[in-house]
């Protein structure tokens, strides 16, 4: 029974060296007769396009065609019907899988992987050469998982992680994308920037337990979650949230802001999804870190009495609502200049509010007063301002 | 002149080929120590003696050898001097796969399918066409749905198109829908049309000379391979559900069915359901298990007989005129065939890139046998959770290497060869066969810290009496 125990160090700790991988591959590519399936893991967009090039030049001599997977391809063999050319290259590059799998976090809901597994040996029989998918980790895990027939005959995998300083610059500059930097982005892009994200996360959680940091990791994944809740992906959030809170509960200090944040992050992917009564407790436990680690008037309490007030009012419970819109609204006229568009904000939504209840001579002066201060301060223009004269226009028609 | 150490290691690595069923030429028996049931053979006694029609369930773990042994099966059953007492059969393998591929499959589509496979089969092997009444009757019915006017005309109609129309039906699920919308209603229809279809094949094909030595076939033996990657059946859950649905609800379809026939089902229903499989096939199903690289037990006593077998096994794919010693380093041999833990496939995967590894030159060493499973380890390790190794720990310091089937985690990890499969059989001494499976944690994992990790733990556990 100790013989698990025993064994310290495994045979199988060993590196891949960049190199080595390399030559291998071509090697492979070189002597393999027929139909062979090769596996290259290596992050998307910085890695893979180089690394490509790069084996294409070794295999000088060679034909090599290379296929783009698009976005919601659901079945790899016949998007090669259609793409092969004739006569067959010599070797087949397929690329882009990652696009195809994205919108859900359980890999059995994906055709294209489920179609992977039932046409391997149809793909055997259209393919009389070797086939070599470029995936970045995330998507090799997800083959794993839904398409094991296919993965099974497999004849090489050949890893290229990023070095540290690659994985640190990608961190620093994933946490500087905003919401709404996320939402403007073209979908090829998105799309892209997700992708990255997701190889970053896999490749920082196979590191040894050692060198992984829980602090950076936590905002990867909160980034990560972000970018799939504003998307609408609530299934993909969900998850993605839930450990970022777990691991800044586990390395921060009780009642630290960033655990505040990832609390409003759950609450409010609860909330978008009609979940109040979850909701309800998580944004509690955020006003109360942030009660006690931010100094009174304090804008991101605001925005946590805001929070709850909203919760309340999307339930109907308007008593309760009422306390909390005020206090917000106090808090940014005792904190901001006078005319500070978030001070419109709040008026706004404590009109919306009596509007709701039909208290509307209370409503009126609120949403006149709101609107002046963002036509003053972001002008007619600003969305803001629109949405806010759009709800002053339907209360007038009333 | 001999061959160079790249072209000695270039031949084994295009001969070691994970994606390929064994071929005569490299096929070795492996029944011996597979737990000492003999498929093919058993098979093919029962096919000689009985009277009625025989619906075997076929399964074992992914790679561990389904279609080779399929493939011998049909060749034992073709081969003209059957040993005596016994028949001559004629064997038509369908690859399942090809019918599989889309969303909404139903058991009409995959009746459809066998009968379109086995109309082509006989139309290209023996030159017998079967008529195609079913469909000929209900044309009016379907054509407007599979193929435009233009492109068939209806005295073309026969079973022999039946395969092209089916694969039509397939790349257009719309098409399916309406077609299956026509014929459901009749099933029992379709199954008696489907049965007179078999009478008279074998009517055929007991009539049709042939050119070997002129001895014809008793029957035909339908061998449907690759069923059980079924995923999806229509109005099902995914995955087990469906082939639940497939299996046990749609026996009553598969077993009126006359015809002999081998079905593929997945490895994880026979192991949930095996019970009423049983009496729905009125057959226990046979697993195929894996090789036994060692004996049931905690401390994992090496199996020499399976280790010796997959040494002959390896032998047959280095080129004629070459010695297995000069090609691997013993070490590297002994190692390889130990973390293979009797898996056919794996064997062949790591031997292929552990010839890659090493990079022109004989004999290859043990550290290219590690970096060539490094490669396994390196994308199997990520995908495990914390609860998966829990999983593995608790079946590694189980009593008797036992493992229920009944969470999806435990299924995966089946799936993915985390968790191996071994019958003992009567190759343990035991006079009374010992049919029983049992289980044990994929030796690569075995060495991961994960895995030590949660053996620790839950060593520490106390018990519960």
């Amino acid at each position: 029974m100790a013989n698990a125990a025993r064994v310290e160090a495994s045979p199988f700790d060993l590196p891949p060296d960049p190199e080595e991988q390399k030559q291998l591959l071509t090697n492979a590519l070189r002597m393999v007769e027929g139909f062979a399936l090769y596996f290259v893991v290596s992050e998307p967009s910085r890695v893979r396009p180089q690394l490509m090039d790069e084996i294409e030049a070794r295999l000088a001599g060679k034909t090599v065609q290379r296929v783009a997977v698009p976005k919601g391809t659901p079945n790899l063999l016949h998007l090669l019907e259609e793409q092969l050319t004739d006569p067959l290259s010599d070797v087949v590059f397929v690329y882009g899988l990652e696009n195809s799998i994205s919108g859900s976090a359980e890999p059995r809901s994906h055709p294209l992987l489920l179609n992977l597994n039932a046409t391997r040996n149809n793909l055997f029989a259209l393919l009389p050469r070797p086939l070599v998918l470029w995936v970045p980790a995330f998507v090799m895990t997800a083959i794993l998982q839904a398409a094991p027939d296919f993965i099974s005959v497999r004849s090489g995998v050949y890893t290229f992680t990023l070095t540290p300083e690659e994985r640190r610059e990608m961190t620093e500059a994933f946490l500087t994308i905003g919401q709404s930097r996320i939402l403007g982005m073209a979908q090829t892009e998105r799309d892209a920037r997700i992708a990255e994200m997701k190889h970053l996360l896999s490749e920082i959680r196979a590191l040894p337990e050692d060198e992984r940091n829980p602090v950076d990791e936590a905002s990867v994944l909160n980034q990560l979650a972000l970018a799939h809740h504003s998307l609408g992906e609530y299934a993909e959030a969900e998850p993605l949230y839930k450990q970022a809170l777990e691991m800044r509960q586990a390395a921060l200090p009780e009642g630290h802001p960033d655990i505040a944040a990832s609390l409003n992050n759950l609450a409010a992917l609860y909330k978008s999804q009609g979940r109040y009564e979850e909701a309800e407790p998580l944004y509690k436990q955020a006003l109360e870190i942030d009660q006690k680690s931010l100094p009174p008037n304090h804008p991101n309490l605001a925005i946590d009495f805001n929070n709850l007030a909203e919760l309340y009012r999307s339930q109907g419970r308007y008593e309760e609502a009422e306390p909390l819109y005020k206090q917000a609204l106090e808090m940014r006229q005792a904190a901001l200049p006078e005319g500070h568009s978030d001070i419109a904000i709040s008026l706004n939504n404590l009109a919306a509010l009596y509007d709701s209840q039909g208290r509307y001579e209370e409503a009126e002066p609120l949403y006149k007063q709101a609107l002046e201060i963002l036509i003053r301060s972001l002008g007619e223009n600003h969305p803001n301002t629109r949405i806010v004269a759009q709800n002053w226009h339907l209360f007038r028609s009333k | 002149m001999p061959l160079t150490d790249s072209e000695i290691l270039a031949a084994l690595y295009n001969n070691c080929d994970p994606a390929k069923p064994a071929n005569a030429r490299f096929y070795v028996d492996c029944a011996d120590v597979r737990g000492g049931a003999v498929f093919a053979q058993k098979f093919c006694n029962e096919l000689s003696q009985t009277n009625g029609r025989l619906k075997a369930l076929f399964t074992g773990h992914i790679g561990c050898g389904k279609s080779s042994e399929l493939q011998h099966l049909a060749d034992k059953m073709s081969h003209h001097a059957p040993l005596p007492g016994q028949k001559r059969f004629f064997p038509v393998i369908v690859n399942m796969s090809e019918y599989l591929d889309e969303y909404d499959v139903t058991t009409t589509d995959i009746l459809l399918a066998i009968v379109a496979e086995l109309a082509d089969a006989l139309r290209k092997q023996v030159g017998i066409t079967l008529s195609d009444s079913y469909l000929r009757k209900r044309w009016d019915e379907v054509k407007g749905y599979l193929l435009s006017d233009a492109e068939i005309n209806e005295g073309e109609v026969s079973l022999g198109w039946g395969k092209a129309k089916v694969q039509r039906m397939r790349t257009d699920p719309a098409a399916r829908r309406q077609v299956r919308e026509k014929l459901l209603p009749q099933t029992r229809t379709l199954l008696d049309e489907i049965n007179l279809a078999f009478v008279e094949a074998r009517t055929a094909l007991k009539k049709a000379l042939l050119q070997d030595n002129g001895e014809t076939y008793t029957d035909f033996v339908l061998i449907l391979d690759n069923l059980e990657k079924i995923e999806r059946l229509a109005d099902n859950a995914q995955g087990f559900p469906s082939q639940r649905a497939l299996f046990v609800e749609g026996a009553a379809q598969f077993t009126a069915l006359d015809a002999h026939i081998v079905f593929t089902v997945p490895l994880a229903l026979v192991r949930s359901e095996g019970g009423v499989l049983a009496q729905m096939y009125r057959k226990e199903p046979f697993i195929l298990p894996m090789v036994k690289t060692e004996h049931r037990g905690p401390d994992h006593r090496p199996f020499e007989k399976g280790r010796d077998k997959l040494t002959e096994l390896l032998n047959k794919r280095v080129p004629p005129g070459t010695s297995l010693a000069n090609v691997f380093a013993p070490d590297a041999l002994d190692f390889l065939i130990e973390y293979s833990a009797g898996h056919v496939r794996n064997l062949m995967m790591y031997a292929r890139e552990a010839t890659n590894f090493a990079n022109g030159k004989l004999p290859i060493q043990r550290i290219h046998v590690q970096r060539a499973m490094a490669q396994t380890v390196q994308v199997l390790v990520p995908s495990l959770a914390r609860e998966d190794w829990e999983l593995l720990a608790m079946l590694e310091l189980s009593e008797n290497q036992e493992w229920e089937n009944n969470s999806p985690a435990q299924r995966r990890l089946l799936e993915n060869l985390c968790v191996m499969e071994y019958i003992n059989g009567d190759d343990a001494g035991n006079p009374l066969a010992d049919v029983a499976p049992w289980y044990a944690v994929n030796p690569i994992l075995r060495v991961q810290r994960g895995f030590t990790t949660a053996v620790k733990a839950l060593q520490q556990v106390p018990t519960e009496a």
